[in-house]
């Protein structure tokens, strides 16, 4: 079982542009983008 | 009621009851003031004393079946009666194409340089007085579906319209988790793709609880052909039961609705582990839809499972027979006449053939269904990166080659993703021999175009049917003359 992604951003403009980084790279896989709230770029996975 | 489900005119309506005139809605009004267009393409549909349309998009009336499964009070509501509910705290909204940027509304914003009417309903609905509301009282706004991606390219418009989530991919469970976390007052994900693990079971997919649009009801989901150009194939293969096919067909009976379009992205690999029609489970599927005494279609077929069907077990023949003498409608990708550029995008469309005889198998395909009385739509893509001129040339003379068959062939303008950042995307020219493969295959349309509607049009409103047969008519006239340039050339 793959890993959930998960990251917090602070603009939807960077929240966006993660997103379709990561969609290319992990078609497969659960991905949530947060926008605001925190201040740094988390990944609740390890193998990034 | 704690959700309201909804979309703009082009999405909530029936078409008539005639599934093919939704792809009017992908195009701009031609000939005709918008008004008449839509009226003829997405007609208003009837509503309940709460705003219930008597049909709804599946894959709406599938978020609503997993909300009410999880004990949420939620219905799909006509997007003219939202504000019967002002006390829901989320509008969740799903659509085909919002911005008009897939096939084949961005084919035709290209030719015409003129925005779809899709994209300028949904811009309507979504400025509307009704949204306004919903945003003003802080009700939170999930949007999703098969054109959840072109949110990506509009990032000022997740703004502006205040989008809480965008849900990418199946979302019948994510639906649930979304929701529950906007009603306990959490902030949910803005974007979301639904990975693997989060696509629901076949015990997980949810039936639906209302009728659907010109009673198309799922059979299978998933695709096992992995083509370069759909991400349909990402998805894992699964089929449904057929006491799960005839409760969904019951709920559209019981709804009034009396035809079936059974979908999948390939129906006739329904029941199949692989590539290979299964005969016993495909004549099980349509004995059970024979059995509810309604008129049949299918949403797609795969051109080699059509010849390895008919060629087998005279399946494709057999079961047109057991609806009787009448035509089906169907589509079908036809996607290249090139093998080079087949070879390089869709691999294993052709199996169980080798994709080295493509051409061969749209061809004896085609026959297996003229014979049969099935009438497809097929696509052919043209503007792949990697496309040659001779690629486009092949495809034009498959086209040719297909001359005798009764179809409809509609060439999908395939505009890469990284230019749909850019404002004047549409404004790309294509090439002489793109315009060229346009210009075959309208005139492949042009010879059935008259065939095809006769039968098509005959339950239709009259009003409606003269109204088609005008435009038709204005197209033939419009068309001579870029015809002509071909036979110039």
């Amino acid at each position: 079982m793959s890993e959930k992604i998960v990251l917090r951003v602070e603009s939807i403009e960077k929240a966006v542009e993660l997103f379709m980084d990561l969609q290319r790279r992990y078609p497969m896989r659960t991905i949530e983008v947060y926008v605001h709230g925190c201040s740094d770029n988390e990944r609740q996975d390890d193998d990034n | 009621m704690d959700v309201v489900i909804t979309s703009d005119r082009t999405m909530i309506t029936d078409h008539h009851g005639k599934e093919f005139l939704g792809f009017m809605t992908t195009a701009p009004p031609i000939f005709l003031p918008e008004k008449i267009w839509m009226s003829i393409a997405a007609p208003k549909i009837k509503v309940n004393d709460i705003g219930e349309p008597c049909q709804a998009p599946y894959g709406l009336r599938k978020i609503e079946a997993a909300l009410l499964d999880a004990g949420i009070d939620a219905a799909v509501i006509d997007p003219d009666h939202l504000l019967k509910h002002p006390e829901a705290r989320v509008v969740a909204i799903g659509h085909h194409d919002y911005f008009a940027l897939g096939p084949p509304s961005s084919e035709w914003w290209v030719l015409t340089g003129r925005e779809p009417v899709n994209a300028r309903s949904f811009r309507r609905f979504m400025e509307s007085k009704e949204m306004e509301y919903f945003r003003r009282k802080g009700a939170k706004i999930v949007v999703g579906g098969p054109a959840a991606w072109q949110w990506l390219y509009k990032p000022e418009l997740i703004e502006r319209w205040g989008i809480t989530t965008i849900i990418d991919g199946e979302g019948e469970r994510v639906i649930v988790d979304v929701v529950r976390k906007i009603l306990d007052g959490e902030e949910p994900p803005k974007l979301i793709q639904v990975g693997v693990d989060e696509v629901p079971s076949l015990d997980e997919i949810p039936l639906i609880k209302k009728p659907s649009v010109n009673g198309l009801v799922e059979v299978s989901r998933g695709c096992p052909r992995g083509c370069r150009f759909c991400s349909v194939t990402l998805r894992p293969l699964r089929h449904y039961t057929l006491d799960m096919i005839s409760e969904e067909i019951d709920v559209n009976l019981r709804g009034g609705v009396r035809g079936v379009i059974l979908h999948s992205d390939d129906v006739l690999l329904y029941g199949s582990r692989g590539v290979y029609p299964d005969e016993g489970a495909l004549l099980k599927l349509h004995e059970l839809v024979k059995s509810k005494k309604v008129n049949i279609a299918w949403s797609h077929f795969s051109l080699s499972a059509v010849k390895y069907a008919e060629e087998n077990f005279k399946l494709v023949s057999r079961i047109s027979e057991m609806f009787g003498d009448y035509y089906k409608g169907v589509e079908v990708g036809i996607e290249t006449g090139s093998v080079r550029l087949a070879e390089k995008i869709m691999p294993a469309k052709a199996l169980p053939y080798s994709v080295k005889d493509w051409r061969n198998i749209v061809i004896d395909a085609f026959s297996i269904m003229h014979d049969a009385k099935i009438v497809p739509a097929a696509t052919l893509i043209t503007g792949i990166p990697e496309e040659r001129p001779e690629d486009t040339i092949a495809s034009i003379e498959l086209v040719e080659d297909l001359r005798d068959f009764r179809s409809l062939i509609v060439p999908m303008y395939f505009v890469p993703m990284g230019l749909l950042r850019g404002e004047s995307w549409y404004k790309r020219e294509p090439t002489e021999e793109q315009l060229e493969l346009m210009r075959v295959c309208l005139r492949h349309d042009i010879k059935w175009l008259d065939d095809i509607f006769s039968w098509y049009a005959k339950d239709m409103n009259p009003l409606v049917r003269r109204l088609i047969s005008l435009f038709i008519s204005m197209v033939k006239r419009a068309s001579r003359g870029f015809l002509e340039v071909a036979q110039e050339l």
